[in-house]
């Protein structure tokens, strides 16, 4: 919760309480004496993540892997000049 | 040597990584972390291509094409197009000294060297000449 409010001061600020409330991502408690009578609940925002691009390329591979999995036994990648090329 | 942010990536470590059964298929994903985490730029050159789509193509594995086509969409590969070969480059001279590497592997080296640029290798005779030459040339 970020902080309590009197009503009277929740409806004179009320643009910058909203404000506060939804940049923190905090509730407010709004009170008339020492009574509690109502909270603004601001809504959740989402942050957008923007994924690196190595990671997209890794989950790529990975969903290609998945319908296609390339199985050519442990040595392929030691073996690609032998292959193409003849002995090395 | 200075280096710069650009690494070029050797077939080795792409098949490793495509490879699932490839005993160097976790160290291949290590490679890409770090490229990650530091922030690498990841140059592949169209040897390589031509490498690994005939390896691929000639072993006929299942829907080759695909990998293939995420390193050539350019998301995170750069694909390195220009060579122009001449009887006094570095990479000649290495085909013809070298026994234990190849032309490609050659160029590799030469576009590395030239460039400030770093090589990722899997394969030892490569990278144990290219060590060399970096130790030489630094």
């Amino acid at each position: 919760m970020l902080d309590n409010v009197s009503v009277s001061s929740f409806r004179n600020n009320i643009f910058n309480i909203i404000d506060l409330a939804t940049k923190h991502q905090k509730q407010i408690g709004v009170t008339k004496g020492k009574k509690v009578i109502g909270w603004f609940v601001p809504n959740t925002i989402k942050v957008a993540t923007k994924k690196d691009k190595v990671d997209i390329f890794l989950d790529e591979i990975e969903n290609l892997q998945k319908k296609y999995p390339i199985r050519e036994g442990k040595n392929l990648s030691e073996n690609i000049d032998k292959i193409l090329y003849g002995k090395k | 040597m200075a280096k710069n942010k650009y690494r070029l990536i050797d077939s080795s470590v792409v098949m490793a990584l495509f490879n699932l059964e490839d005993s160097q298929h976790e160290k291949a994903l290590e490679v890409f972390q770090i490229i990650k985490k530091e922030k690498l730029r990841v140059k592949i050159s169209c040897i390589t291509m031509i490498e690994l789509v005939s390896l691929m193509k000639y072993r006929k594995i299942n829907h080759w094409q695909k990998y293939a086509e995420k390193l050539l969409n350019g998301s995170l590969f750069y694909v390195d197009n220009a060579y122009f070969l001449d009887p006094n480059d570095l990479s000649w001279k290495l085909t013809l000294k070298e026994e234990n590497i190849g032309m490609v592997d050659s160029i590799e080296i030469e576009h590395c060297l030239q460039n400030g640029e770093e090589l990722i290798t899997f394969d030892k005779k490569q990278e144990a000449i290219y060590q060399r030459l970096v130790e030489k040339f630094s």
